[in-house]
């Protein structure tokens, strides 16, 4: 149950109190989506312990808190960092950007030289969200392209169309700019509108 | 004046566009080319549908699990109050 949330003005005093039903109520709101992002950059078999090291952070680091940023915004960036780090440990022979980041476009090309469609995208016999649904193979294809995505693309693409965090907030939370968040989501949305795509052409 | 951006580029601003994030020129002359290019037209509806459809992968996720609060909080609380090398996290 989700019951309103009371302002950052009111919990942070709470929390700092240590008061339990404060606890409660902000775990109870921002769990599931700490998860969500801790999933999104160090995948599912960590993720949960990493929103536990999170929260744990949180809590240690809250009487330094500047309020420069809501609670919310503040508590997932020590996410992305605590899972950031985790990233780091576990991919030690990766390149760190090749881990986050993102390298090539997609392959090959559906435009000719002059920038017009070459080959243009195939009619998808789907209007809804629920008729594309309906497909269990596209259902798998659509979560085995969520999975191969780039860490920083897919914490984008989770933050922005899976729980519709502003991109402002996103953008402070990953520590990127404004623009270079755009890109992280332009690319993840391609990337997974284009294996949508791959299942029509076949 | 800018000249009619290319299928490419509109495939470049798609995303943008959809999140109201080009200026009003670059919104007038994207609109202008889905007027006259079916195929773009096409694969903006598509990448619309693609994010609606991220947004209702992610509601039927939420809707199956079901995490103990309680539970959570017990655990983050034991482990707080365990002695501890204080980790520099930083308070911005
Ligand atoms: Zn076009």
């Amino acid at each position: 149950m989700n019951q309103q949330l009371p302002s950052d003005d009111e919990l942070i005093p709470r929390l700092l109190a240590h008061d339990d039903a404060a606890y409660a109520q902000v775990v109870s709101a921002y769990h599931g989506l700490m998860v969500h992002l801790a999933r999104a950059i160090v995948g599912p078999a960590i993720a949960d312990e990493v929103a536990q090291e999170a929260w744990l952070a949180v809590l240690r680091a809250l009487p330094r808190f500047e309020r420069r940023s809501s609670l919310k915004t503040w508590i997932l960036r020590i996410v992305s960092n605590t899972a950031k780090t985790r990233l780091r440990h576990e991919s030690r022979t990766v390149n760190l950007e090749d881990a986050l980041g993102d390298q090539a476009s997609i392959d090959p090309s559906p435009f000719n030289a002059a920038g017009r469609w070459a080959s243009p995208p195939a009619v998808w016999h789907a209007d809804t969200p629920d008729d594309l649904l309906t497909s269990q193979e596209l259902r798998a294809c659509i979560d085995a392209s969520l999975s191969a995505l780039p860490p920083m693309q897919r914490a984008a693409l989770t933050l922005r169309d899976m729980q519709g965090l502003d991109m402002e907030s996103i953008c402070k939370v990953l520590e990127v700019s404004e623009s270079n968040g755009r890109v992280l989501l332009h690319r993840a949305r391609n990337r997974i509108q284009a294996a949508i795509e791959e299942f029509y052409q076949r | 004046m800018k000249m009619m951006p290319s299928c490419r580029e509109i495939t470049e601003q798609a995303s943008d566009y959809l999140d109201q994030n080009l200026s009003p020129w670059e919104r007038a002359a994207f609109r202008m080319h889905l007027l006259m290019c079916v195929y773009c037209r096409r694969h903006v509806k598509h990448l619309g549908l693609t994010v609606s459809t991220l947004g209702k992968i992610a509601a039927e996720e939420d809707a199956r699990k079901n995490d103990d609060i309680q539970q959570i909080v017990e655990l983050i609380k034991q482990q707080l109050d365990k002695p501890t090398e204080q980790k520099g996290e930083e308070c911005r």
